[in-house]
């Protein structure tokens, strides 16, 4: 209902068929979810986000996917990254105390090593994600996607049945 | 970027649905969650029959709450009646279960269970009673007497009869803190069997020197004996001395040449003089051996009588025998440390088996620690920053009311604070306990502070103060007609740690009065006096015990002050009898000193007869030999006398015949 069908998005994506901004707000918020283990507080708070805004679900949910994998294979570097804010960044130590002892922050279980370092590596990504997605989508539809499409090899490919396959996934839009 | 008003629609239904059914199935949600937490904590099957809970208070009640033991799940830690709750719906949100009030009616202690508590995929810990063989009889048990070491006063040699306190055996499950009460129970029982019994009459027996010092042996008997023999190897040597030396020899030579001497013919003037040359060399051999003599005669005879003994030679053996006899004599007879410690001891065990009792009914029903999980993959570490403010463990009971039973065993008590992290929690957790059994009653009442984790590393448990109105003891050996030893307002301090170093602590008990009364009937003046004396209450009795060993295998030593005051009443009454045992024990001393000296005199002359013996027989052939030569001296002179008369009778007839054959061609 809200477009789930990952395949489907990302030839709407290749075919500039959504909105650039929406397509990154998308990806941002569900790479920053999908990275973070568990359902803490502010992760609660992104989901609120990714249902109320606008966005692209899909984008979101493959985002998010692709986070969780990411997130396994970087567990080591996470953890390290959120040992280091808590415990060995001495100047964060009173702003962690004064955290720790706030109930609505505590449920951020912030002072996980590894929520702690999601937070960090999946907010600067995702606001990587945000700010340069949008501007790389627009790019793309609006002057990649133009060379592509007089490109010989793309044209031979949309003329047979893998062309007619793309049109169908991409809703119809060439 | 736009809004789903949809998706916000679908939000707040979502709440609204959520609180409308929390209201509906708050009960099942919450006694679904309560099981599920009390489970997480108690690590066994966890059910509550019945939750009402008003909506938004939380408060109401809940009945057949049970809690199955993780150790033994055929049967449940606790179980409940009916309760009244006060749950803390903001802090159950929050995965805590506090209880503002939680009073627990009913509550019955390891009640069997008809299915198992059994988490699925946990196995029951093997708890101690399991690995253990059956402990050894009380008789089989090695018994020291720790008093020994914690009295001030001298060493004593108590009566084989009466331990104090045993040690703890080595035992694999040193200081497992976790150990079955049964498996403890038995080794308190074993410990508390072992303890002395009372027996008054000990304290009223007449002195009887005769049989306290049979069987002692006195240091100056021992001296004599000892110096007595070392002067029969000084006669043995002399003996062995005078039969190898050279004087027989001498003597036997000298003998023969006076022999030689007097069977020797004078027949000239030349043979004359050196038989008179002869006799001089054995005169002057005779003196030689009348000087070696001489010499051996006297130190003989000073060996002899340095063997003699004297009473005097024993020093201060004699005085140091009297004290001792004195000093053992009171011990054996009036012994008033055992008889504190008998009376203190028992005393003491209950009341330490009445803390312990408490001190493993608190480590077994207290919830698990809140550990932190196992690492793992994505699942991070937890970093502890310091609490600020109000800290919530996982469980809280900030007042826990209750009644219940554990067999015949009725308590009833209120527990404040009682939490599954009580280090964290920081707050002093009280207790106050009431409790009886067949018709001893005793109470509990303390506030202690959980210094660390009370299951995974050491609980220790400070006693501020627990009282006790009186406490009877009573000997058992004469049930219906006891004698027996009460403390009146008793104060006892205790410290206790339990944990995997096994077991410390300390108990005092601080009584204003003690009064004994006796079941023996006195018999003589003497036992009146002294049953008289000890039936006027103690006061200000002070008692301090030791605990060693493990919750399962304990030790027990005692210190007390009542020994003193138990002296002192006692030397008053039997004052004179002491002062008549003295004597009796000096005259005794002396007595047997004196007989043992002339003994050992009589026998170390009879000793030296063989050498006195060879010296006389020495002596007479040296005399003999004198006489003997004195013949010899006397033959050579008679024969030189002979030939100097027949010599000068020959001389003379030469001259007569010469003057008659010149006188003969005279003519007158």
């Amino acid at each position: 209902m809200f477009g789930l069908n990952p395949l489907q998005f990302l030839f709407r994506v290749l075919a500039g068929a959504d909105r650039p901004g929406e397509v990154a707000g998308g990806l941002a918020l569900g790479f920053f979810i999908g990275l973070t283990p568990g359902w803490p507080l502010h992760i609660l708070l992104a989901c609120l986000l990714l249902l109320v805004f606008n966005v692209n679900l899909s984008a979101a949910f493959l985002a998010a996917a692709f986070a969780v994998g990411l997130s396994w294979l970087l567990d080591p570097v996470i953890n390290a990254l959120g040992s280091l804010l808590l415990e060995d960044i001495a100047a964060l130590h009173g702003l962690w105390t004064w955290a720790y002892n706030n109930p609505l922050v505590a449920w951020t279980r912030f002072n996980n090593t590894m929520v702690m370092g999601a937070l960090a590596l999946g907010g600067l990504i995702s606001l990587l994600i945000a700010v340069f997605g949008t501007q790389i989508l627009v790019r793309y539809q609006s002057v990649w996607l133009e060379q592509l499409k007089q490109h010989r090899l793309f044209r031979l490919l949309m003329k047979s049945r893998i062309g007619q396959l793309y049109y169908w996934l991409s809703g119809g839009i060439s | 970027m736009m809004i789903r008003k949809s998706a916000l629609a679908l939000i707040g239904l979502t709440v609204v649905t959520t609180a409308a059914g929390f209201m509906l199935l708050r009960n099942s949600l919450i006694e679904s969650q309560m099981e599920d937490l009390l489970t997480e904590q108690f690590k066994a099957r966890s059910d509550i029959r019945d939750l009402n809970l008003d909506p938004f208070g939380l408060e109401g009640g809940l009945s057949g709450l049970e809690i199955a033991d993780r150790k033994q799940p055929m049967q449940n830690l606790i179980q409940t009646g009916k309760a009244e709750v006060d749950v803390a719906g903001w802090s159950l949100l929050r995965g805590s279960l506090v209880f503002a009030t939680l009073n627990l009616k009913d509550l019955q202690l390891d009640a069997p269970r008809k299915t198992s508590g059994a988490l699925p995929g946990r196995k029951a810990p093997v708890t101690p009673s399991a690995t253990k063989e059956s402990p050894p009889s009380p008789t089989s048990e090695p018994v020291t007497t720790s008093k020994q070491e914690m009295d001030s006063a001298p060493a004593t040699t108590p009566a084989p009869s009466t331990p104090v306190a045993t040690e703890p055996e080595p035992s694999s499950d040193q200081g497992n803190a976790t150990a079955s009460s049964d498996d403890s129970s038995v080794n308190w029982k074993k410990l508390n069997d072992n303890l002395p019994r009372l027996d008054l009459a000990q304290a009223s027996k007449q002195l009887n020197i005769p049989d306290l010092t049979q069987g002692l042996e006195l240091q100056s008997v021992k001296q004599i004996q000892q110096a007595k023999q070392q002067n029969r190897n000084n006669i043995d040597s002399l003996k062995a001395e005078l039969e190898n030396d050279d004087l027989d020899k001498r003597i036997a030579d000298t003998r023969a040449q006076i022999i030689a001497l007097k069977a020797r013919k004078i027949t000239d003037i030349k043979s004359a003089e050196k038989a008179l040359k002869d006799a001089q060399a054995i005169n002057k051999n005779i003196a030689a051996i009348n000087a070696d003599y001489k010499k051996i005669r006297s130190e003989s005879d000073r060996l002899i009588k340095n063997s003699k003994l004297h009473k005097n030679q024993l020093g201060n053996s004699i005085r140091d025998d009297i004290n001792t006899m004195k000093q053992l004599a009171n011990i054996r007879n009036i012994n008033t440390k055992d008889i504190a410690i008998i009376l203190f001891g028992q005393a003491t065990m209950q009341k330490i088996q009445q803390v312990m009792d408490y001190a493993n009914l608190a480590m077994k029903y207290m919830p698990e620690s809140d550990d932190e999980e196992p690492v793992s993959r994505r699942s991070g570490r937890d970093i502890r920053f310091p609490v600020t403010t109000g800290y919530e463990p996982y469980l809280l009971v900030k007042n826990l009311a209750f009644n219940g039973s554990k067999g015949a065993r009725q308590f009833a008590g209120k527990i404040t604070n009682f939490s599954s992290n009580p280090i964290r929690y920081r707050q002093p957790v009280s207790l106050s306990l009431n409790s009886s059994v067949n018709r001893t009653d005793w109470q509990l009442s303390s506030v202690f502070h959980a210094e660390s984790d009370a299951r995974n590393t050491v609980v220790t448990l400070t006693g501020d103060h627990i009282k006790s109105q009186q406490i009877k003891l009573s000997d058992k050996k004469d049930p219906s007609n006891p004698s027996q030893a009460i403390f009146k307002d008793s104060n006892v301090l205790a410290k206790l740690d339990i944990g995997k170093q096994g077991l410390s602590g300390t108990l005092k008990l601080d009584a204003s009065k003690l009064n004994l009364s006796f079941a023996e009937k006195a018999r003589t003046r003497f036992d009146r006096e002294i049953q008289n004396a000890l039936s006027k209450p103690f006061n200000n009795v002070v008692l301090e015990a030791r605990l060693s060993g493990s919750l399962s295998n304990p030790g027990l030593s005692v210190k007390t002050n009542i020994d003193q005051q138990l002296s002192r009443r006692l030397k008053a009454v039997v004052g004179e009898k002491v002062a008549q045992a003295n004597r009796q024990l000096e005259n005794h001393v002396t007595r047997s000193v004196a007989k043992e000296l002339n003994i050992a005199n009589n026998e170390i002359e009879n000793y030296s007869k063989p050498v006195k013996n060879i010296l006389t027989g020495k002596g007479k052939a040296k005399d003999e030999l004198a006489a003997l030569q004195k013949q010899a001296e006397n033959n050579i002179k008679s024969q030189l006398n002979k030939y100097k008369r027949a010599q000068a009778n020959k001389l003379k007839k030469q001259t007569q015949d010469k003057l008659k054959k010149s006188l003969k061609g005279l003519k007158f």
